[in-house]
């Protein structure tokens, strides 16, 4: 088995594989707990159906899908925030509006042109195998980014996620924080999607939060715990498909809800729950 | 309980109240003009007690379209304990955001520590000096321990961004944590306090500010009766330990004793109802 791994690993794309998806896992796992907290779930799924118009449009109009998927993905995470202060709207609100939008948008886009609504999903299985050492520094990047903002500005992120209107009242700039959060959410989302698809964005961004979140007793004991457990997942998917011969996003993606199962078991029966 | 406020020797002049009324008797006239020229300097958070500390001259203010206050003129005094008094939707806590520039006035004039605020920076620099507590909300929805919630109420004035909390910062913390009896909580977890232990480590988290304007909205609002009693008399000490300008937002009527003032506020207007001449 040793051996087996040790020749698998000697491939230069499967360790940029391992690589990249150990660090999406311990670094865009951060942004679980922010997901958890702001009750961002909707926007996740908007900004996937986001990605779904921008690559149905790519299919359509002839350029590449992939990258009309990341350039709509972002901008999502990029308009989220300044419209729903400029409309008074819920995150859900928003996310519920643009989530049927893009759906809609993206199928009278393949109707009108043709195309195989099955092409689109293929960008959201995505291909690790297809990395190359440009993507993996692109994980790297994001991932340093995202700690970054949590170490700087941990202490004002903590305010605004445990209670928005008395950040306000103390000066700190909800609005910026709030909308650097949801850009890396959309980074993190865009960048998850083009290495293994929509299964890992749930391994490696918000089960690990959610699991987190059961345990700790502050936050920065929560972006510990969610970093660690979504490089564990990460880690065990990875290794269990190059032995077992199975999808690595999906793999990853069971390790993820066996941790998840774990901590939801181990809470209750230990009474440990943060 | 010691008199004097956590962290007075750091305070950029808001040593105000009570304690400042009493300096202030014993001051010569030279050290009071020395004094005054240092407040016009400073210009915000320094005040000698019975001056205005919150001034409103015919303040519109309102959400998107719609006018909530109109044409609301009242003076608050330093040192002053007040409550504005009124039922649900008639404008207090709109009266309330707009002291703390959360709301842009529509109309009018909003004097702050004897300035006139005309920008967003005059009530940043405000902020410095106010600290708020709102009523009693949901467990938040992260993991937050007591002493890290209290401390968080430093935040800006203290500490920012990469500027850290220093060792000061904590040892304050744990003495308003022994002023508001909960000190041997410090570490547990905010959610798992009851309704009137968290508007106790709420009521610390604002006074770690050491500010020199303490806004209260309805605090008291889903306390059960104990807790409504201990958390009031716990403000009033406080109030007057600290020498705090004090506004309290309430609908419901509270034991009138420890108040100074009464402002009742309906359909967007205010009245004095203390009849004590501090309305403009």
């Amino acid at each position: 088995m040793i051996a087996e791994l040790s020749a698998t690993l000697s491939i230069a794309v499967v360790r940029y594989a391992l690589v990249g998806m150990v660090v999406a896992g311990a670094t865009f796992s951060l942004l679980g707990v922010v997901v958890v907290s702001l009750h961002l779930t909707a926007m996740r799924f908007m900004l996937m159906h986001m990605g779904l118009l921008g690559a149905a449009a790519g299919i359509s109009l002839g350029f590449s899908p992939t990258g009309g998927a990341l350039v709509l993905v972002l901008t999502g995470s990029l308009l989220m925030g300044p419209l729903g202060n400029r409309l008074s709207l819920s995150p859900a609100s928003i996310s519920g509006f643009f989530m049927t939008g893009s759906l809609a948008a993206a199928f009278l886009l393949l109707a009108a042109t043709g195309a195989r609504a099955m092409d689109v999903f293929g960008v959201f299985a995505g291909n690790i195998l297809m990395l190359r050492q440009i993507d993996v520094i692109v994980v790297i990047v994001v991932g340093i980014v995202i700690v970054t903002v949590f170490v700087v500005a941990y202490r004002e992120i903590q305010l605004v996620l445990m209670d928005r209107v008395r950040a306000e009242a103390l000066g700190v700039p909800v609005e910026y924080i709030t909308g650097v959060l949801y850009l890396l959410l959309g980074a993190g989302i865009a960048v998850a999607l083009r290495l293994v698809g929509a299964l890992l964005v749930e391994a490696g961004i918000l089960l690990p939060g959610m699991a987190a979140l059961r345990f700790a007793r502050t936050l920065s004991g929560a972006l510990l715990l969610s970093g660690l457990f979504g490089a564990l997942a990460c880690t065990l998917g990875f290794f269990a498909a190059v032995l077992l011969d199975l999808p690595i996003g999906a793999s990853a993606a069971a390790a993820s809800t066996l941790i998840l199962a774990a901590s939801l078991v181990l809470g209750r029966v230990c009474g440990v729950e943060g | 309980m010691d008199r004097k406020c956590p962290g007075s020797s750091s305070r950029a002049g808001s040593d105000s109240g009570s304690e400042r009324g009493r300096s202030v008797a014993v001051e010569s006239e030279d050290d009071r003009n020395v004094e005054r020229q240092e407040t016009v300097d400073r210009g915000i958070g320094r005040h000698y007690p019975g001056e205005p500390v919150v001034e409103f001259l015919d303040v519109r203010c309102g959400y998107a379209a719609r006018e909530v206050i109109s044409s609301v003129s009242f003076r608050i005094r330093a040192g002053e304990l007040v409550t504005l008094l009124g039922p649900n939707g008639a404008g207090k806590s709109t009266i309330l955001k707009t002291i703390l520039g959360l709301l842009k006035p529509w109309g009018g004039t909003v004097r702050m520590f004897g300035r006139a605020i005309a920008s967003t920076r005059d009530f940043a620099a405000c902020r410095l000096h106010m600290a708020y507590l709102p009523q009693i909300q949901t467990p938040p929805a992260v993991p937050v321990t007591v002493f890290d919630a209290v401390l968080l109420g430093r935040w800006g004035k203290h500490f920012a961004w990469v500027r850290r909390p220093h060792r000061a910062d904590r040892a304050q913390v744990y003495e308003l944590l022994e002023m508001v009896g909960m000190a041997d909580l410090a570490e547990r977890d905010l959610r798992r306090l009851s309704g009137g232990q968290r508007q106790r480590a709420a009521l610390a988290q604002a006074l770690a500010r050491e500010p020199s304007l303490l806004l209260l909205d309805e605090p008291t609002t889903y306390l059960d009766s104990e807790a409504k009693q201990d958390l009031l008399e716990r403000i009033t000490e406080l109030h007057r330990a600290f020498g705090l300008t004090t506004v309290m937002v309430t609908h419901e009527q509270l034991p009138g004793r420890a108040f100074d003032r009464f402002l009742r506020v309906e359909a967007g207007q205010v009245h004095d109802l203390s009849h004590s001449g501090g309305t403009g």
